[in-house]
């Protein structure tokens, strides 16, 4: 009987090692990944390699390093802040759970793109293999949301609304950049590219085709010098676009192959300040590939960056309230007195009827200013204009203010007498 | 930083491209033939037409694109190589650089949309270029690796010796033996984009062809069917030298693997047939990045993809195949040889032979196959002739129909029989046979009182058996046969006291034909056979034509 309780425990040994050893971890061995193309807007190509001591784990491994790059690597993760990352943890191995990775992977290309046999004494390292896939981003960021790691950005766009994009190509200032489609197809495929890059996104774009388009109440401003020189600027103002997109690019030849670069800015309509500048770079391809086809691959390359820039900056800005221009111009009858009230009242009223407000130019004939103003409470330009009509009245005795006219960002008022 | 640079420079090979997928190459040829050896006298324009028309269609395989030269391009070059004296390779190479290869590489970039599909990665089809603008997504990697899989050929001539010998019966057996050639260049091209033509490798191979002289066929055609026969068989020859050549050796890789059958990503479309040989190998790399192939097995081409929804599937051999390991071709001919030894049960008919005793014959057989399996569209189906020598210490009484009494002493027999064999792959390195034969059997028996009887015999064979493979070349077989004959021509003579294994014209003469009383053998009898298979490379000589030559 002593003599065989060893042998029973030796028996029993490889039961004790599978009850003492800890379940195998979710979390990717390798972090090798990178983002092919942003094949359409719910969908990445990633390039991934996974490592593993088994050939048939190396899929699972290299499924999970895709995923990982898309939350945590690259330029512009999925989880950004660090208090998502710590929500993140706890959700780290379920995330990562073959059925739950698998949902999130339409499709993996059939062949390998390379597979070694690694000489290493590491666990886990014996095999790697890169490989091609599809990842659904959109299902990333629901199960994310769902579990409450990041916002749903979606309901937080619709609460603010989309911001209104307008796309014009780059041209020098006081030149006509409308022109540049007539006299280059490429600038309107670009404009095309984008066009339904932004619409995708259910974003509401306009593309100006023609100069007529600009509303004529913009030259209004009369004396203001600067970016109002500049035409997309006015354009811009004059639609009534949130955001402006200005773009220029290049089909360069090296050797036999062809190159695009396309640069893409963005700009705040109100102030015409930058909000992301990025350059999109086609593949390098044969001289016969057609360049709208490099053209639109920059364009897709470089708008996915710019837009997540354009998405922070208006979820940033929508906490403070929509942003118009209030353009004031003042009838020649005011002496300097009066004129002094009218801009000391209608100061008070902007500090108190809106979250915040910049003052631009103010001169004697015009006063120029920016106004942030929540959504809930104006929904339209139109009631801007009746808040400041009111309080107006009621603040600046003998006069009143009219409208020249209003569109979605831009609200041009007459200051007169009140008879 | 070394290190860094080289491993930078893996990882930028890991990325670019599916390891293993084969590229199609584009090729063109000089048609034209260059003599190796100008001392050599110049053959006829018919004949030198016939070795290049040959070598274009012998090489018009799947995976190459043709694309022909100008013929005054070609004729420039001609010209300048067939100077007095000959000239090198690498001096024409030098040529064709200037005069070529701007002309290739135009042609290569006027179907780089066209042809460099197989280039695409997978993800390349997914892609936003390739499904939004319909085009082939290609990058500048792919494009160079394209614009460098342009080849270009010049057939050679290296000499042929023609000859000839009589036969009996006034027939006359000519035989041609050629040596040919190809001289293989590699049009590449710069990153900045000029192009140059290099000099890849010389294949020279031989053929033997033979045809005899008949009533029915005139000397003239005998020689000249020898002369086409030599060309045929160096043709056959120079098509396996080229399939392995490692730039076009078909590759691929294993999509899902198994111990017994793999689904590899290779289709007819590149050329691949039932039974064509790939190893397979997994890639290693070691601590420092370099990297080395490591070999794991072998196997065959089971079902052939047509490019729809069905594979190709290849069965393991050797060792067993993972996903992702790589394949490489190993070409061979179309030709095997078996040689071993049958012995088999046999015995008179006691009808006609008293205190009959025949009992095991046995001795070695030879034999030679062509697999035909990929024209029918069956796995491993071989037409083949076989010929076998046979001994056996025979006794029995045989009277004769002038009634002398033989008491029989000694056997010996030689077959020659048409077969068609089939073999069955059963797990790894075992195969099952069956085969089925036909064909005639010569018996001599002499007696104790100085007689000879001559049997001929019709023969129908059948038998079953298992394969062992060592390689993909070599294997041994064991196995049961079982025949049944048919007595077709029974004579005897009552003088000599020898046995020939050679007729002569004389000894015929003594032999009378058997009308009655005639001696029979119980034909229906089992054997068992061993043998050795061998698989070739190439073979100088078809066996087929060799055999029917001299029998026929």
């Amino acid at each position: 009987m002593k003599k065989s309780i060893p042998i029973l425990l030796l028996m029993m040994q490889p039961l004790f090692a599978f009850w003492s050893s800890s379940p195998k971890s979710n979390i990717p061995v390798s972090r090798e990944a990178t983002i092919l193309e942003h094949t359409n807007s719910a969908e990445v190509l990633v390039k991934a390699t996974g490592y593993a001591d088994e050939v048939e784990e190396l899929d699972t491994d290299l499924k999970r390093a895709a995923l990982w790059h898309l939350l945590f690597g690259g330029t512009d993760p999925i989880i950004k802040q660090e208090s998502e990352k710590m929500s993140f943890k706890p959700h780290a191995e379920s995330f990562f759970n073959t059925k739950t990775v698998q949902t999130f992977i339409p499709w993996m290309a059939e062949k390998i793109t390379a597979q070694r046999k690694i000489e290493t004494e590491e666990e886990n390292k014996s095999i790697k293999r890169v490989r091609s896939l599809k990842i659904n981003k959109n299902m990333v960021r629901g199960w994310l949301v769902k579990k409450g790691i990041i916002p749903d950005q979606s309901e937080l766009l619709e609460e603010m609304g989309t911001p209104f994009i307008m796309v014009l190509p780059d041209a020098p200032k006081g030149e006509n950049p409308l022109d540049v489609f007539a006299t280059n197809k490429l600038a309107s495929h670009s404009a095309g590219a984008m066009e339904s890059f932004l619409t995708a996104r259910q974003y509401e774009v306009v593309i100006p085709r023609a100069m007529n388009e600009i509303d004529q109440l913009v030259d209004l401003q009369g004396e203001n010098k600067g970016i109002e020189e500049d035409l997309s600027y006015k354009l811009s103002l004059s639609i009534g676009a949130d955001v402006y997109i200005t773009f220029s690019g290049t089909v360069d030849r090296v050797g036999n192959t062809h190159k695009a670069s396309v640069v893409i800015k963005a700009y705040e309509t109100t102030t015409g300040r930058a909000l992301g500048t990025e350059t999109g770079y086609s593949k390098d391809r044969p001289v016969q590939t057609k360049q709208k086809v490099l053209v639109e691959e920059a364009v897709n390359d470089a708008m996915e960056k710019v837009l997540s820039r354009l998405t922070q900056y208006w979820k940033k800005d929508q906490e403070k309230g929509l942003q118009y221009k209030v353009v004031l111009k003042l009838s020649p009858e005011w002496n300097e007195d009066q004129r002094e009230n009218i801009t000391d009242g209608l100061e008070d009223i902007l500090e108190e009827a809106f979250p915040k407000n910049k003052e631009i130019v103010s001169t004697d004939k015009t006063m120029d200013y920016i106004v942030w103003a929540h959504r809930s409470e104006y929904k339209r330009a139109s009631k801007i204009y009746r808040k400041l009509k009111k309080e107006f009245g009621k603040r600046v005795s003998g006069g009143k203010i009219s409208k020249i006219s209003t569109n979605k960002k831009l609200i041009i008022l007459k200051v007169k007498l009140a008879n | 930083m070394i290190r860094s640079l080289i491993f930078l420079l893996l990882w930028s090979n890991l990325w670019a491209q599916e390891e293993a997928a084969y590229l199609k190459k584009s090729i063109s040829y000089f048609d034209a033939l260059y003599y190796s050896n100008y001392r050599v006298n110049a053959m006829s324009k018919a004949k030198e037409n016939r070795i290049t028309s040959s070598i274009r269609t012998g090489l018009s395989l799947p995976r190459f694109y043709f694309m022909p030269l100008p013929k005054v391009v070609v004729n420039n070059v001609v010209a300048k190589a067939s100077q007095k004296g000959g000239a090198s390779m690498q001096n024409v190479a030098t040529w064709m650089s200037s005069e070529i290869g701007p002309l290739m590489q135009e042609a290569m970039e006027n179907q780089v949309l066209e042809k460099a599909q197989s280039l695409q990665e997978e993800w390349q089809e997914e892609s936003f270029v390739a499904i939004k603008a319909k085009s082939l997504d290609l990058n500048a990697e792919q494009y160079l690796q394209f614009m460098n899989s342009a080849y270009i050929y010049i057939p050679t001539f290296e000499s042929l010796h023609q000859k000839s010998r009589s036969l009996k019966g006034n027939k006359r057996l000519y035989i041609a033996e050629i040596k040919l050639g190809i001289v293989w260049f590699q049009v590449k091209q710069s990153e900045n984009g000029t192009p140059s033509v290099v000099l890849v490798k010389k294949i020279v191979v031989e053929g033997r062809g033979e045809s005899s002289s008949s009533v029915l066929n005139s000397s003239a055609n005998a020689k000249a069917s020898a002369f086409d026969n030599a060309i045929s068989q160096s043709i056959e020859n120079l098509v396996v030298e080229t399939k392995s050549m490692d730039a076009f050796k078909l590759t691929a890789q294993i999509l899902q693997g198994s111990f017994y059958s793999s689904t590899i990503d290779a289709d007819s479309s590149s050329g691949i047939a039932l039974d064509d040989i790939f190893e397979y190998y997994e890639v290693i790399e070691k601590a420092d990045g370099t990297t080395k192939k490591n070999d794991l097995g072998w196997g065959f081409v089971s079902t052939v993809g047509k490019g729809d929804s069905t594979k190709t599937n290849l069965r393991i051999v050797s060792g067993a195949a993972d996903q992702g390991n790589s394949l490489r071709e190993n070409p061979f001919s179309l030709y095997s040889f078996e040689f071993g030894g049958l012995s088999k049960h046999l015995d008179f008919d006691p009808t006609t032979v008293d205190s009959a005793r025949l009992s095991v014959i046995g001795g070695p057989f030879f034999a030679a196959y062509v697999s035909v399996g990929p024209d029918v569209g069956f796995n491993h189906l071989y037409f083949g002739i076989e010929g076998g020598f046979f001994l056996a210490n025979a006794r029995g009484e045989w009277q004769s129909p002038t009634g002398i009494k033989y008491q029989i002493e000694n056997y010996v027999s030689w077959n020659s029989l048409l077969k068609v064999k089939k073999k069955f792959h059963i797990f790894n390195r075992l195969f099952a046979y069956a085969d089925i034969a036909g064909g005639g059997e010569y018996a001599y028996l002499d007696s104790r009182e100085g007689g000879e009887i001559r049997v001929f015999s019709l023969l129908a064979e059948a038998g079953i058996g298992g394969e062992f493979t060592f390689t993909p070349s070599l294997s041994i077989y064991g196995g049961m046969t079982i025949s049944r004959g048919t007595e077709f021509l029974v004579e005897y003579k009552e003088e000599t006291n020898l046995i020939r294994f050679g007729s002569s014209d004389e000894d015929t003469e003594d032999f009378v034909t058997c009308d009655e009383n005639c001696l029979a053998f119980k034909y229906s009898d089992i054997g068992i056979k061993i043998g050795l298979s061998w698989r070739l490379k190439k073979i100088s000589n078809n066996p087929f034509s060799t055999v029917f030559n001299r029998l026929l």
